[in-house]
């Protein structure tokens, strides 16, 4: 007879100590947005002119080479950010002629004003922009320079005579 | 000889009308193992912020102050717990080349974004994926305190998107 056979069947199972478990998810959502540059104001000094340099004619216009003056609006710290709207102050800086910056200066050089160009042509060749005029631009790294010139211009009505010449205008800068 | 020996052995027992029985032996083993807790999934929304708030150049790696995002997670019904093994995701849900952090699983999300989890944002250690940390718990209730924050790799600048991750906390009890 087969001792297997004969034996009640004590089979004990030892179980391992098999460790309790649970889980958790943990779900963690956020954004990153365009966000925006870090831009400098910008002051510049520009040449002094004889006003012998302007038309000579009370209805005479026009620009001043001797007065080319360049600058930038140099925006940092762009990552993100896919362009620009440049908004180049408000129709308020304009003289009477609508494409030239007023001078603003007191008792300032009467019948002048400042024409601004934009791009890399600069001066000579850039695209003339009027007081509150919005420029667009898309930015592919996380600089950018808006690229500018001022010049010195008669506007028509009377003569220049000496006098200071300054204006100022605040860039409103939307990113997108 | 004696007749007994003899005979084959005829012996009936003329039992009554007995009602049949059997006996079952009922055993009843039992212990109480260590259990668990209960723990709650944990969905936070960390705050948006600008790309601006990283570092501009593509080489650059850093994290974002303002994303510092507080949470935790709290195991209840904890009795007979004497402690408990986290393990935070799996290498998976490592970032591409920030391993330590958690990868960006937002769909057109940056690359360059990971989310690093460390225990307070400021300075507290790194639970990086599949990392495995023990703690030995006291009272019925546990803790576990935790903070997300943006982190920037190298590769590229950041982008605009989402910056999201998820993983799984698998809870081992002792």
């Amino acid at each position: 007879m087969n001792l297997l056979q004969s034996l009640p069947v004590l089979i004990m199972f030892a179980c391992a100590p098999a460790h309790a478990q649970s889980s958790a998810r943990v779900e963690l959502n956020g954004h990153v947005n365009a966000g925006t540059c870090t831009v400098a104001a910008v002051t510049k000094a520009i040449a002094h002119v004889g006003a012998n340099a302007f038309p000579q004619t009370a209805a005479g216009t026009g620009g001043i080479t001797a007065s080319y003056t360049n600058f930038e609006l140099s925006l940092t710290g762009c990552s993100g950010v896919t362009g620009a709207s440049f908004q180049m102050g408000a129709a308020a800086d304009a003289s009477t002629q609508a494409n030239v910056f007023k001078n603003k200066a007191t008792n300032g050089a009467p019948f002048t004003g400042y024409w601004i160009k934009e791009g890399t042509g600069r001066c000579a060749t850039g695209t003339t922009v009027a007081p509150g005029d919005a420029i667009s631009k898309n930015f592919t790294a996380a600089t950018y320079q808006l690229y500018l010139c001022a010049q010195y211009v008669k506007i028509a009505g009377g003569l220049v005579t000496m006098g200071p010449l300054s204006t100022n205008f605040t860039v409103t800068i939307t990113y997108r | 000889m004696n007749l007994l020996q003899s005979l084959p052995v005829l012996i009936m027992f003329a039992c009554g009308p007995a009602h049949a029985q059997s006996a079952v032996r009922v055993d009843l083993n039992g212990s109480i193992a260590a259990g668990t807790c209960t723990v709650a999934a944990v969905t936070k929304t960390m705050p948006t912020v600008g790309a601006d708030a990283f570092p501009q150049t593509a080489a650059g790696k850093g994290a974002a102050v303002a994303s510092y995002t507080d949470f935790s997670i709290n195991l209840t019904a904890c009795s007979g717990v004497t402690g408990a093994t986290f393990v935070f995701g799996t290498d998976a849900d490592r970032h591409g080349t920030e391993r330590d952090s958690f990868r960006n699983k937002g769909a057109g999300g940056s690359p360059y974004i990971a989310i690093w989890l460390r225990g307070t944002c400021s300075g507290g250690p790194t639970y990086q994926p599949a990392q495995s940390v023990t703690r030995t718990f006291s009272t019925a209730t546990y803790t576990f305190p935790l903070c997300a924050q943006y982190y920037k790799a190298a590769g590229g600048l950041v982008t605009p998107g989402p910056a999201s991750t998820n993983f799984i906390v698998t809870i081992t009890y002792q």
